[in-house]
């Protein structure tokens, strides 16, 4: 953060300053809103590599295209839009098909997969392994939806926008983000229910307690799931 | 940005068990771990890079104009002289012109034919040292460093060069740069230099054709240095315009 460019900034200064020729005013903007960017675009792409180029992209396209923000919307959901959109040109750019079933080579599909997220630390070794599989299981799902159903739910249901926030980064209509939303995780649901009840029957890590409890394998329908990691939600700004 | 809903702290009535279930999984793997250093300092050097360039772009933007005007002011007075130049020409030859004609009617007519000659050469030449001055400076814009031609490099010109898919851009630009003989030394291909602008930082530049879906285009390569970790940036301009479309990190070479 610069002298000239205080924590007391708000982003729309910072873009306006960036318009008018500020050098310094869009690296201390992206700064505020690159952890979560980052997230974003990892989840959307599934992998570190994809994530980073795509995350790039959307930076060098909102770097050029600043002036034409409108104010519309805030600046963060334009962010987001961006660098959804530079991510979902490039899943489409390389044809990945994730609407196909569930591929043979999950295994191999789910060692691309971050993951780092946050988990229990009083967890022991059994625990943390089927938690890990778990997770695994999940994203190696999520990839195979296909993109814009993806995007929808890393936005919604990980990241925690508001359904009027997604629909602004993906320009469509709220319904549209319902829909897809809906039918991703119904699309989920069937993927993931016998993989995670295999993995919840197997005895060496078969438990039901930490991130075990939101499998679908293996819990009586409509069984409230307490929260040890809550999503953090849109960063106020400034 | 408006309120976000918490979906595992406030379940949404509207959905079934099922589906409240899938959304609670996906809460649970959201990735929470900052960006990694390695990518936040390949963004931050994206950013110094593309500051960069528009710094460049505005000076050269802002010498263009003084040349222009410079141009300008070079051909009013290019003008002016020939006007002049004109003047006295036409001020020396048209005494002479009088005498011829007025000197005898046997001769009239080579002196008439010569007479008419003269101003008709005179402002051929006349046009001619226009014309030059026109050619001569438009050859100067287009020779002038950092404005270069809009015209794109011809298709068929760049038939021996590598392709480069938009599928596999990544491998495509690798292989593209081995079998690329263009030196960091050695002067931009005339046909870069045509398409656009390259970055001072670049490397390595290397053209080639980008394969889209909706057909080829060429376009340029350009390679940053490896960074520590071995790593370089390429990325991908296309013509005209030098516009950039796509980069990536590849291995150094």
């Amino acid at each position: 953060m610069t002298p000239s460019h205080s924590a007391d900034t708000s982003d729309l200064e910072l873009l306006r300053a960036h318009v008018d020729g500020d050098p310094e005013a869009f690296g201390v903007l992206f700064g505020r809103h690159r952890d979560r960017l980052w997230a974003v675009a990892l989840r959307t792409m599934g992998n570190p590599e994809d994530a980073a180029d795509g995350l790039q992209d959307g930076l060098i396209a909102a770097f050029r295209r600043a002036g034409s923000f409108r104010g519309d919307a805030a600046v963060t959901t334009w962010l987001h839009r961006v660098v959804v959109n530079a991510c979902l040109d490039r899943l489409r750019a390389a044809k990945v098909r994730a609407a196909d079933p569930l591929p043979d080579d999950l295994d191999e599909r789910e060692s691309r997969g971050s993951l780092r997220t946050a988990t229990a630390a009083s967890l022991d070794p059994a625990e943390l392994s089927v938690a890990d599989e778990r997770r695994r299981t999940v994203l190696a799902a999520l990839q195979t939806l296909p993109e814009e159903q993806r995007a929808a739910l890393v936005l919604v249901d990980m990241e925690g926008y508001a359904m009027a926030d997604v629909a602004q980064m993906l320009d469509c209509a709220v319904g549209t983000v319902k829909s897809r939303c809906s039918r991703g995780r119904a699309r989920l649901a069937g993927l993931l229910t016998d993989r995670l009840a295999a993995l919840d029957a197997d005895p060496t890590g078969g438990t039901t307690s930490g991130p075990g409890d939101a499998g679908l394998g293996n819990r009586p329908a409509g069984r409230p799931v307490p929260s040890q990691d809550p999503p953090r939600g849109p960063p106020a700004s400034p | 940005m408006s309120d976000e809903h918490d979906p595992i702290e406030a379940a949404d009535p509207e959905l079934d068990p099922e589906q409240e279930r899938v959304r609670r999984l996906l809460a649970e793997v959201r990735h929470d771990a900052p960006i990694p250093a390695e990518v936040a300092a390949r963004l931050d050097a994206a950013v110094a890079r593309l500051v960069d360039e528009r710094r460049e772009s505005s000076s050269r933007e802002a010498s263009r104009v003084d040349e222009i005007a410079d141009r300008r002011r070079r051909k009013r007075w290019t003008t002016a002289l020939v006007a002049a130049a004109a003047v006295v020409v036409v001020g020396v030859a048209a005494p002479n012109l009088d005498l011829v004609v007025g000197g005898g009617s046997d001769s009239g007519g080579d002196a008439a034919t010569s007479a008419n000659d003269e101003p008709q050469s005179s402002s051929d030449r006349e046009f001619s040292e226009s014309g030059n001055a026109e050619e001569n400076d438009s050859g100067s814009a287009g020779g002038s460093a950092g404005e270069p031609p809009s015209s794109p490099p011809a298709a068929a010109d760049l038939s021996a060069y590598a392709l480069v898919e938009e599928s596999t851009f990544r491998e495509d630009a690798v292989a593209a740069r081995s079998q690329a003989v263009t030196e960091s030394t050695a002067p931009l291909d005339a046909r870069v230099v045509a398409c656009g602008d390259v970055p001072a930082a670049a490397e390595q530049v290397v053209l080639v054709r980008y394969v889209t879906q909706s057909g080829e285009q060429p376009g340029y390569l350009v390679f940053e240095p490896a960074a520590d970790a071995g790593r370089q940036l390429v990325t991908l301009y296309v013509c005209p315009g030098g516009v950039p479309v796509r980069s990536a990190e590849v291995p150094g070479a």
